[in-house]
């Protein structure tokens, strides 16, 4: 159990660093729009389009490792005024029911990219992408947001003896 | 009909509850509610919907300014810009009533300028300014009680995070919204001084003048540290009030002005840059989460119809709009204290817009009072980051910085009240503005 929660602890982090990479690539890529625009009147075409699937592989990429160091927002208000024990059994199944969630929700995200295979959907812009390419690189990020929930289950279920803090 | 749609209300609001206080991440509390809503009151299919609103959600070019503007904070945190900006206002404020309390107030009005955070604004100033006034015996309510209250400036003065969140989901100009915070937020960092040197001019005691004293040579000098950062407001503000760029291109603009002042203060080496922007990638993917949650949800509520029921049945009670706003501004304080600014947003916008802008106020002006209620609930307990943040950097008790919070509380809804009677002074900037 342990190896399976550090290997996808170590997945989270390598999106993450992906997501980084995506994110300065972002960075550039928008800047060099904005000068080869104003100095030059040329446009590189593909700036807001590709910066916005940047966005859109970056936050299912980065969501595993920002789950991991624990920042995504929950509310521990009423938890706080349970028994610390049954305020563990819960906070196994809040996360059991996210993870099935996250489960269900990738299935029809995979369904989404399969259709937009089948109906060989495109942007629509001048560049005409193929819409499977970016929504494949989402579906792999919440591919992988989904085993770190599975991994934060298991956390959370080992936590309740431990008393650990894992979330 | 009628109580149908109160059924449906009441189940969506129960599962939300529910969700949200078993420890359900924010943002899957939301998608789990739209889930619910749509599996028992309607016929659509709620997997299909929720992938393809999820898609629609976070491949928008407008939100690419969210992960730029807090990779340009992470820069600037990671810098040391900001304890250069600190340095180069000692010389100008210490001989002040109120002396360098006044710091917090100015530092992180300008702080502010350049971050979309409050929680960054005031992890940053109060990191350099906390350890200083204790050496120097300053009253820690008022030291604490001034950084709570005015690091939340960061989501009132643009650019501002929340304020992107918001214009994208109220449909209204980023830009606009972002011209329609100065004001405001000057007119808060305005009161907050005031409360401060009157304090300070009634009891010298809060503040003990500082032994150091500086010349005009000294004041001149440092300007120089003061550079980066009102450069940087001007390249990004001014780039989007002048209308040359779009807040996403200002955002671009924002990352490459920090990343060379950083690099001119050799602060910056490869490993930092990646851990600025492996933090980026981390708040990013927190905001968005909930966003996209809240996107879903407020298809499926729109789609149920009761946000227009709910408007219709307050627009039957004849509030005069006044008292419309006090309702609502006890409604946010009440959320304010158990959840967090971006969650309050996406959660109350959809019912809340249609209702406020049939009562005839403007969307840009609900936005700056929305974050102004934001702003309020970052420091009232138990939930307030804020008060988080400045537990982190202090170690005292939550309710007691709370309490030290308090005045400014009341002058953040003094403020709030003014700007309700006198909307110009958020609509007047956005009304002369050129847009891209």
């Amino acid at each position: 159990m342990n190896t399976f929660v550090k290997l996808s602890d170590k997945l989270s982090d390598f999106m993450a660093n992906i997501s980084a990479v995506i994110l300065g690539l972002m960075s550039i890529l928008i800047i060099v729009e904005i000068f080869i625009w104003n100095l030059f009147e040329k446009t590189t075409l593909i700036a807001d389009e590709y910066s916005a699937y940047g966005l859109a592989a970056i936050i299912f990429m980065g969501a595993g490792y920002c789950l991991k160091e624990k920042g995504h927002i929950r509310i521990t208000l009423v938890l706080g005024f349970l028994p610390q024990r049954l305020a563990r059994f819960i906070t196994f199944f809040a996360t059991l029911i996210t993870t099935v969630f996250m489960g269900y929700l990738w299935w029809y995200l995979f369904k989404m990219v399969g259709s937009a295979i089948r109906y060989e959907s495109t942007s629509g812009t001048l560049t005409n992408t193929p819409l499977w390419i970016p929504q494949t690189i989402m579906l792999v990020g919440a591919g992988c947001f989904f085993i770190q929930l599975f991994a934060t289950t298991l956390k959370t279920w080992q936590a309740i003896s431990t008393k650990e803090e894992v979330v | 009909m009628e109580s149908e749609l109160l059924f449906m209300s009441i189940v969506v609001f129960g599962v939300l509850f529910i969700a949200l206080s078993s420890g359900i991440w924010v943002g899957f509390s939301l998608f789990i509610v739209g889930f619910v809503g749509m599996t028992l009151f309607s016929y659509l299919p709620a997997g299909n919907n929720m992938a393809s609103s999820a898609w629609a959600t976070i491949e928008k070019w407008e939100y690419v300014a969210l992960p730029l503007f807090i990779l340009m904070g992470e820069i600037l945190y990671r810098s040391g810009i900001s304890e250069r900006l600190f340095k180069a206002l000692v010389p100008w404020l210490y001989r002040l009533p109120g002396g360098l309390l006044l710091m917090n107030i100015v530092s992180c009005t300008l702080f502010a300028a350049v971050s979309g955070s409050s929680a960054a604004t005031t992890a940053t100033v109060g990191r350099i300014t906390l350890a200083e006034f204790d050496k120097l015996g300053y009253d820690q309510s008022l030291s604490m009680g001034s950084l709570a209250g005015a690091g939340t400036l960061g989501f009132l003065i643009p650019p501002s995070l929340i304020m992107i969140v918001y214009a994208i989901l109220a449909e209204v100009s980023i830009g606009k919204m972002f011209m329609a915070g100065v004001l405001p937020g000057l007119l808060l960092a305005g009161i907050y001084s005031v409360y401060i040197i009157y304090r300070g001019i009634i009891n010298p005691e809060i503040a003990p003048q500082s032994q150091e004293s500086y010349s005009w040579a000294d004041r001149l000098l440092g300007l120089k540290d003061l550079a980066p950062t009102l450069i940087l407001i001007l390249v990004v503000l001014g780039s989007i009030y002048g209308g040359f760029a779009t807040p996403t291109e200002a955002a671009a603009l924002g990352v490459l002005g920090a990343f060379v002042f950083a690099a001119i203060n050799r602060q910056l080496t490869i490993k930092i840059f990646f851990e600025c922007l492996k933090g980026a990638v981390k708040t990013n993917a927190m905001i968005m989460l909930i966003v996209v949650g809240a996107g879903f949800l407020s298809r499926v509520m729109g789609f149920l119809g009761i946000p227009a029921a709910i408007t219709l049945a307050i627009t039957q009670l004849n509030l005069s709009p006044y008292m419309l706003m006090i309702l609502l501004g006890g409604v946010y304080l009440v959320l304010g204290c158990l959840l967090d600014g971006f969650s309050i947003v996406v959660m109350t916008l959809p019912i809340a817009l249609p209702m406020v802008t049939a009562a005839g106020f403007d969307p840009i002006w609900f936005g700056i009072y929305l974050i102004l209620m934001v702003e309020v609930s970052q420091i009232t307990p138990p939930v307030g980051f804020n008060l988080f943040v400045i537990q982190g950097l202090t170690g005292e008790p939550i309710m007691k910085i709370a309490r030290y919070a308090l005045p400014f509380f009341f002058l953040m809804l003094l403020t709030t009240a003014i700007l309700t009677v006198f909307p110009q002074i958020a609509l007047y900037l956005p009304e002369l503005m050129v847009t891209k």
